[in-house]
């Protein structure tokens, strides 16, 4: 057999190994896309503006501060509301206010999540609380805001990383959504107490 | 090349024109769509000028700002760091549409960057202040007053806010148009 036929019977060959890592890499290529692309929770979710209590945080158009973060068997709303619960209270004085208009907006976000528990803040104490307020462009909303929420949840350790999130509409998906964390363990549990009225203005 | 393009030119080239062509026809229908329910289209009047829509003349007369800290704004009881834009409109009724009514509509005030809106601000009519509406005005369209009137619009806004500012001026019925009457 001469070399030049010898050539010729390889070269299929040769080809069908080309053929077979060509298709191995395009298959290898397509499951690292498909492991890494973010899904639909990903790509639709909220845009995170992070930062500590304290802190002046502003997004598209919300502007948000938390002040400070108190836990409590019992609440006083400044408007004399009382709530009993078979939990407890997470209290929180916060400052909001929109930054680019202020078209029919409130504070439709305020959640508390602890680990994979979400809390709403309550909308039991009415208007001892910003919940259901509307906001003003730069002009500052401030007043608690309460989550009413298992007692077992404070002894666990997803409760060292808890965070107080906040976005303007109720959808805060596509949006700025205020991320503030909080160590709710570090945090002492008061017996009672009492909460300021909700105050529209700056300072 | 040559064989493959010969024998799937022409399908190729109507992949080419109709994919963007679907793409181009589908977004731009969701887009009008959405768009023509907005305010979104500024016809610009301007300051002591006055215009012709939605079935009125709009003509802003006056605009005043009541401090903080003034004695009026301590009277009107606003709060603290805001002052009071206040922009006095005449509006003349044209003709009553289809419900025998004059025209409804809807203010609010924006600040303005050369011709951009960076800033906006809801009517305050129904705010917690204790401003009074001027006995010769009311502080809402009224859609049963056929003869010139005076709408008076109030607005809450930061003290830090130095404009320029415009009253944005909608009629449900001209959306997505709507008139920027420069203050």
């Amino acid at each position: 057999m001469s070399e030049q036929q010898t050539a010729a019977r390889r070269k299929p060959f040769a080809r069908s190994l080309l053929s077979g890592v060509a298709l191995t890499a395009i298959l290898a290529t397509a499951w690292v896309v498909k492991e890494t692309a973010p899904g639909e929770e990903q790509w639709q979710a909220g845009m995170p503006v992070a930062g500590a209590i304290g802190d002046t945080l502003t997004g598209r158009n919300i502007e948000a501060t938390v002040h400070e973060v108190r836990i409590a068997e019992s609440v006083t709303a400044s408007t004399g509301w009382a709530g009993p619960t078979t939990g407890i209270w997470v209290v929180a004085e916060i400052s909001v206010a929109a930054v680019v208009d202020d078209i029919g907006i409130g504070l439709g976000t305020a959640e508390l999540a602890i680990g994979d528990v979400v809390y709403s803040a309550s909308d039991r104490p009415a208007d001892g609380t910003i919940i259901g307020e509307s906001m003003t462009t730069g002009l500052a909303l401030t007043g608690p805001i309460m989550f009413e929420i298992s007692t077992e949840l404070l002894d666990t350790a997803d409760a060292t990383h808890a965070t107080l999130r906040f976005a303007q509409s109720s959808d805060s998906r596509l949006d700025s959504l205020i991320v503030v964390p909080v160590d709710l363990r570090a945090l002492d549990i008061a017996k009672s107490i009492e909460t300021d009225e909700p105050v529209w203005g700056n300072e | 090349m040559r064989l493959w393009l010969r024998r799937n030119g022409i399908a190729a080239i109507a992949i080419l024109i109709l994919l963007p062509t679907t793409i181009a026809v589908t977004f731009s229908t969701e887009w009008g769509n959405y768009n023509e329910s907005r305010a979104v289209e500024a016809q610009v009047v301007e300051n002591g000028a006055s215009a012709t829509f939605g079935g009125a003349e709009w003509k802003v007369l006056n605009t005043a700002r009541i401090s903080a800290g003034s004695d009026e704004a301590i009277e009107a009881e606003l709060p603290a760091g805001a002052d009071l834009i206040v922009v006095t409109t005449l509006v003349s009724p044209g003709e009553p549409n289809a419900k025998g009514e004059s025209p409804y509509c809807m203010v609010r005030l924006e600040e303005l960057d050369g011709g951009t809106v960076v800033r906006s601000w809801n009517d305050s009519a129904l705010d917690p202040i204790e401003y009074r509406t001027s006995d010769t005005a009311v502080s809402y369209c009224d859609t049963e007053q056929f003869e010139p009137y005076r709408l008076e619009s109030i607005f809450v806004i930061p003290s830090e806010a130095d404009g320029p500012f415009a009253l944005k001026l909608e009629v449900s019925a001209e959306l997505p148009r709507y008139l920027r009457l420069l203050a």
